[in-house]
């Protein structure tokens, strides 16, 4: 028994992982997102780089000290500065040489000198939309930023003996967050930014983990189809409880494999790409309790294998591929929906009542509601009777898709399949 | 010893009956070939006794054991080779011998040697490295004949053997069916359209047209029967009543 389904799986993964629609699937996240990013990095970067030299037309209408050291300080920022005369103003404004124009009025140092707000114009010449342009002006608007910065910190020192950094910010907050009791060393926006990476982290693996694992199920199937190999394995001595198994095994472990792949390439694309928005935080907010993480592990091997069975059935009911991937479009929304909801911070009950029914109802949902359960430590009363459900609901899907294996059975359902197929195609004709 | 035993056979998919009070018995040892046309019964036959179909009516026995109380204990003693069945494309000639042999044989040694064997069947002993997706249809065909004979089946259940092959390859196969079965003792059944095969293979063979046999006998006593000079004029003239 343990032998013939040894032998099972070991032909089931040979035939996947050797399977160019498999690999080339297994291998592409890990090719695509550092590309992507190479691709991004090929843009930004020359963007960045043209962003260090610009030019700007300056209006000086004060000649102060004052009106003196902006310019020196955009000087200093690397920026080319131009003088102009009023005059030069309407065509400096229509011209495509400048980024952007400074107007410093007349009072400009007298108002600073008296400790009056004062007023500096600024126009952004904008002559392309696009990534290089935006950059441009986010450096122009970074520096006026930094010479209000500059004239501040100069204004305090003249008053005296104190330190600016205390004039601008006399309060240190030392912020702590407290979530159902744990006290985390860092403010909310922190956590909440943690909390959203988390939150749509982990549905979305286990969104690819069963998308994938059904893809899998189902193309190894239709392919015993199309290859007719089914009917030579059907007519072997080993019961279809085994055939089922290895299928379901050997489709889980290629998907566990390419999910780790299409995360590595996800990760590395967040963390170079995004400035590591959702990964690197120092802080962590996983639960202590192990049980959470026990209901979590259940509930997505439940969750693998329930959506593997409908991969099997639909690629036992196909005559070949392309037919199994056309059936998939529709097992997938099963999965997409709880997905969707959890993965964009709905909560079970904000939901109309016939959703929520929908939800809870697929054994999909329930890793990923007590995904949100790693975080907070607490599990949802839904989860803890949806468990032993899922499970009901699961071993009858393998028990059925076990029976859909008894060739008799099969053949027959191939055929009412292929019929109405015929029949659809006609009526389209 | 009667090999395979199907008395009063009938097979209805919804109201279309597709066979219809069939009966032969095959002695152990023979060559037993169904003929006839497409649509006469003959693939749903041989799934029915390689236990891919449940009878509607009647009894199917293979070597006394009932294919619809014992189809497990039947699958041990059978060999099924379908029409255009393939092997897994991505793997190896070897590892499909391999994948078969472990599933039939418990002792490794044995099965080394069945798979040696099926190799040297097949004559593929320079490409069984290869993978299947890069054989020829003779060569996919070789491989298939030689894994149904690897696992010395008691019965050869064959559909349409040589099947979209070439002149060359269609009498290798045919030799190696009618050799193997001999040396070895194996009772074959096999469905053909080839009236020289059948001639050449078969100790016996049944004309099935429409889901009822309509003759059975050796195929020199059908000739004979006939006043026929081949197959082919025997079984125009048993089809149209003559």
């Amino acid at each position: 028994m343990v032998r013939k389904l040894t032998a099972l799986i070991e032909k089931e993964i040979k035939d996947l992982l050797r399977d160019p629609r498999i690999y080339i699937g297994l291998i592409i996240p890990l090719l695509i997102f550092p590309l992507m990013n190479s691709i991004a990095a090929a843009t930004i970067a020359p963007a960045l780089e043209k962003a260090q030299h610009l030019n700007i037309a300056l209006l000086d209408e004060d000649k102060t000290q004052a009106s003196f050291s902006v310019r020196q300080f955009l000087e200093n920022y690397g920026f080319s500065i131009f003088e102009i005369k009023e005059d030069e103003k309407q065509k400096v404004l229509n011209s495509t040489e400048f980024n952007a124009l400074i107007e410093i009025p007349s009072g400009f140092g007298r108002g600073i000198e008296s400790f009056n707000r004062t007023k500096l114009k600024v126009y952004f010449l904008v002559s392309k939309l696009d990534i290089a342009e935006s950059a441009k002006l986010s450096s122009v608007e970074k520096a006026l930023s930094d010479l209000n910065e500059y004239f501040s910190t100069n204004i305090i020192m003249q008053l005296g003996d104190v330190d600016p950094n205390f004039v601008k910010s006399p309060i240190q907050l030392q912020e702590g967050t407290v979530v159902k009791g744990n006290v985390i060393d860092a403010p909310p926006s922190t956590l909440i930014s943690q909390i959203f990476g988390q939150s749509f982290f982990i549905p979305l693996i286990i969104f690819l983990l069963s998308i994938v694992v059904a893809q899998i199920a189902a193309t190894s199937t239709a392919v015993e189809n199309e290859e007719k190999t089914l009917e030579t394995l059907l007519t072997l001595p080993v019961d279809r409880a085994s055939i089922l198994m290895a299928k379901l095994l050997a489709s889980t472990i290629i998907a566990v494999i390419g999910t780790v792949f299409y995360m590595i390439g996800f990760q590395y694309y967040m963390m170079e790409f995004m400035g590591g928005m959702f990964a690197g935080s120092s802080i962590s907010l996983g639960t202590s309790n192990p049980f959470v993480y026990l209901m979590l592990g259940a509930s997505l091997l439940i969750a693998i294998l329930f959506t593997t069975s409908l991969g099997v059935v639909i690629g036992a009911l196909s005559n070949d591929v392309r037919i199994a991937n056309s059936f998939l479009g529709v097992l997938i929304i099963p999965v997409m929906i709880p997905a969707f909801v959890l993965m964009f911070g709905g909560s079970i009950e904000s939901l109309p009542l016939a959703l929520k029914a929908v939800l809870l109802a697929l054994p999909t949902s329930y890793p990923m509601m007590l995904s949100k359960s790693i975080m907070l430590g607490d599990i949802p009363i839904e989860a803890i009777y949806g468990l032993p459900y899922s499970i009901v609901v699961t071993l009858a899907v393998i028990y059925l898709t076990s029976r859909l294996l008894e060739p008799e059975r099969l053949f027959r359902l191939q055929y009412k399949v292929m019929s109405w197929r015929m029949r659809k195609a006609k009526k389209h004709a | 010893m009667v090999a395979v035993l199907v008395e009063n056979l009938c097979k209805s998919f919804g109201v279309f009956e597709v066979l219809h009070n069939v009966s032969f018995r095959i002695e152990e040892g023979e060559i037993f070939g169904l003929i006839g046309p497409n649509g006469a019964g003959k693939t749903t036959t041989l799934r029915i006794l390689a236990t891919l179909l449940l009878p509607t009516k009647g009894k199917v026995e293979i070597f006394g054991l009932n294919v619809i109380e014992n189809p497990d204990k039947v699958r041990r003693i059978i060999s099924y080779l379908a029409e255009d069945s393939g092997a897994y494309r991505n793997l190896s000639g070897r590892e499909y011998l391999k994948f078969l042999a472990k599933i039939f044989y418990d002792n490794r040694e044995e099965a080394q040697k069945a798979i040696d064997e099926a190799i040297a069947m097949s004559g593929l002993e320079n490409r069984i490295d290869d993978k299947v997706k890069t054989y020829s249809k003779g060569m996919k065909r070789r491989l298939q004949v030689a894994r149904v004979f690897m696992i010395k089946p008691k019965l050869a259940i064959l559909d349409e053997p040589t099947t979209g092959l070439d002149v060359i390859h269609s009498q290798e196969i045919r030799k190696a069916i009618r050799t193997y079965s001999k040396e070895r003792g194996v009772t074959v059944i096999l469905s053909s359209h080839n009236m020289f095969e059948v001639e050449f293979l078969c100790d016996r063979i049944a004309l099935i047209d429409r889901g009822r046999i309509l003759e059975m006998g050796a195929p020199h006593e059908i000739k004979k029967k006939y006043n026929a000079l081949n197959l082919e004029e025997a079984f125009v003239k048993v089809v149209q009543g003559g």
